[in-house]
Order: structure tokens, then C-alpha cells, then sequence
């Protein structure tokens, strides 16, 4: 609706900027400090459980070691490949929208889509592959090939850490897909893409929380 | 002027992929090593040169206003105090009750060992953690 009068009008009052900040760098900056402290409460949030998990490895380092034989590291190693090219392409979008490429702007944000759609596939049949061996968290854990008893603590913080991790992925996957909605309504120009940048560092922290996961789960020994 | 800076930024867009693609490679490679205890060190510092590369070059770090970064670095810092007191904490306790005691893990230990079977204690061959 008001897509047009952005262009139109960006030289003195773009039609974008709130009436509160002084002017439209103000008003992008202001954004991403609040991105950033969100981020700060995702670091602190995930922090929990990579603190448990810091803990529990130095009280039980061989139910550890015993855990993390049931992983797949190659599906892991594919994994992290997913979504550091996701996280490029995600930096491609951000710069194509600051740079008024609307197709290469989609195009980006369509591939970063497909990698996090990929990552999540590969975690399906991995958790499907827990499940059928009952490699489950805690009391449900039924796994009946021996090793330590605290695998089923391992294997909880597995659970606890990727799915909240995936979940975050599937919130990612929403907002990518809402950002392409708007991109394709022309509302984002090199005056305006304070969405897509936002969105992008969400989804970076989603990539950094993992290249954390990636080895801590899977390559301890 | 600006065509000149899109494609230099972009294009070290790609020198950070690569860089983070291979310091995958190196993890994986590293983990297959033996390097003893230090293997969880090598891991998360591989980790934390691949969260730096991320954070300065991907999420625009190196040319944010600072406060950003501050507040990055900030609640990294405070996770680290987060880890550190209650690790120094549970590792300075002579006795750590081992988890599992009466959990579901009984009957499997229970199938496992079934010479063991008449002491009614549970996995508690399962030796204490000395601290």
C-alpha cells in the first residue's frame, strides 16, 4: 500500500521512520540494539543448559564418552555444513536487500530457507534413529546395550539442547519465510531493511549456537 | 564507488564461509585425534574462533557502534561466571551422590549383570566420581 510512497519519499521524512527517533539511521540502530539484547537473553537461555551440561561432564566424563558413540557425526558434520552456508546466504540476502536487489534478495532467503529445511530433515532421522534404539532423556531412556547409567543424563541434554536449538530453526524458518513475503511486496529498500537484518542475526545466532553444539555433542572423547 | 564496495564486501562474505568450512574440517579431524583431555579444549576453542568469525564479519560486528558488541561480550562473560562458580563448586565437594541411583537404569544393569543380581543395590558397582 505504502510501498510506493517509500520510494517516492525517502529524502527528507521517509514514510517508514516513527515519529520518536530523530532520524532513519537512529531508528536502525535503536533496532538492532534491541535485536542484540534479545540475543543476549538467547545466549543466556541456551547458557543454562550448556552449563548443566559443563557440570554433568565433569562429574561423569565416561557416560559422556559412552553418549556421544550413538552419534552420528558424519549427519552432525552435515549439519553444521547446512547452516553455516545458510548463514552465508542469509548475509547474501541482507546485503542484496541494503543493495535494492529484490531477486537476488528472494533468491538468498529462498536458499537459506532450503538449508534450514535440509538441517531439520537431517534431525529428523537422526531423533528417529534415538527413538527406535531408546536413546531417550532420562527416565524414559531404554536403550538395553550397556554403558554407564548417566548416558540417560547425556542423552537428556542431547534432547533438551538440539530441540530447543531446532526449535529456534522452525522460528527462523517462519520469520525467513514472513521477510519473503514483505520483500516481495517491495517494502525493503537500501533505506530500509531493518527487517531482514534483524532476522538475519537471529539466524546467526542460531548458527553459532550450533557450531557449539556440533562439537561439545558429538566430538567429546 | 559503491558498485566496488558491494562486490568487496560480498566477496569476503565467501573467504568467511570457506574459512568456517574448513575449521569444520579441522574439528572433525581434530576429534579423531587423541590428545587426551584436551580434546574438549581444542573443540571449543575451534568453536570459539568460528563464533568470533560469525559474530564480527556475518552479524557486522566490526562495524557496529561498540555498545553491541558490549552487550555480546557481556553475556558471554556472564555465562562464564555462570559455569564457572558451580563448577567450582561440584568439583571441590569430596562426595558427589551419583545420579541414577534408583532410576529406570536399574533393570538394565540388572540384565546386564544378572550374577549381581542378589545385592539389592542397583548399578552401584558404578564407581563414585573421587573428587
Amino acid at each position: 500500500m505504502s510501498a510506493d510512497s517509500h520510494v517516492a519519499d525517502h529524502s527528507a521524512e521517509p514514510a517508514f521512520r516513527q515519529h520518536h527517533f530523530i532520524n532513519a539511521e537512529q531508528q536502525f540502530s535503536t533496532s538492532k540494539l534491541g535485536m542484540w539484547l534479545l540475543l543476549a537473553t538467547e545466549i543466556l537461555m541456551f547458557g543454562g543448559l550448556f552449563v548443566g551440561y559443563g557440570l554433568m561432564q565433569s562429574l561423569y566424563p565416561e557416560a559422556w564418552v559412552a553418549g556421544h558413540h550413538h552419534l552420528d557425526r558424519p549427519m552432525g558434520a552435515l549439519n553444521t555444513v547446512f547452516l553455516l552456508i545458510s548463514s552465508y546466504t542469509m548475509v547474501m540476502a541482507v546485503h542484496s536487500a541494503s543493495t535494492n536487489n529484490k531477486r537476488w534478495t528472494l533468491l538468498n532467503l529462498l536458499l537459506t530457507l532450503g538449508f534450514a529445511g535440509g538441517f531439520l530433515v537431517v534431525k529428523y532421522f537422526e531423533y528417529s534413529h534415538k527413538f527406535h534404539d531408546g536413546l531417550l532423556p532420562g527416565r524414559l531412556f531404554a536403550y538395553h546395550g550397556g554403558g554407564p547409567p548417566q548416558q540417560a543424563m547425556f542423552f537428556g541434554f542431547y534432547f533438551a539442547m538440539t530441540g530447543l536449538h531446532g526449535i529456534h530453526v522452525l522460528v527462523g524458518m517462519g520469520l525467513i519465510a514472513w521477510i519473503m513475503i514483505r520483500a516481495s511486496r517491495d517494502e525493503f529498500s537500501s533505506a530500509y531493511y531493518t527487517p531482514v537484518d534483524l532476522v538475519g542475526l537471529y539466524w546467526h545466532l542460531v548458527d553459532l549456537i550450533w557450531i557449539y553444539l556440533f562439537p561439545l555433542l558429538y566430538l567429546v572423547s | 564507488m559503491s558498485e566496488h564496495a558491494h562486490t568487496s564486501s560480498s566477496s569476503i562474505y565467501l573467504i568467511i564461509l570457506g574459512a568456517l568450512l574448513v575449521l569444520t574440517c579441522v574439528t572433525v579431524g581434530a576429534a579423531y585425534v587423541d590428545f587426551g583431555s584436551f580434546n574438549l579444549v581444542i573443540a571449543v576453542l575451534i568453536a570459539t574462533v568460528k563464533a568470533t568469525l560469525v559474530a564480527m564479519f556475518f552479524m557486522h560486528l566490526r562495524h557496529d557502534p561498540p555498545i553491541n558488541a558490549i552487550i555480546f561480550v557481556s553475556s558471554l562473560i556472564f555465562l562464564g561466571l555462570f559455569l564457572l562458580f558451580p563448577l567450582i563448586d561440584i568439583q571441590s565437594r569430596d562426595k558427589v551422590v551419583p545420579y541414577g541411583l534408583r532410576m529406570q537404569t536399574q533393570p538394565a544393569a540388572q540384565k546386564q549383570a544378572p550374577a549381581a543380581a542378589g545385592t539389592p543395590g542397583p548399578p552401584a558397582a558404578e564407581p563414585a566420581p573421587a573428587h
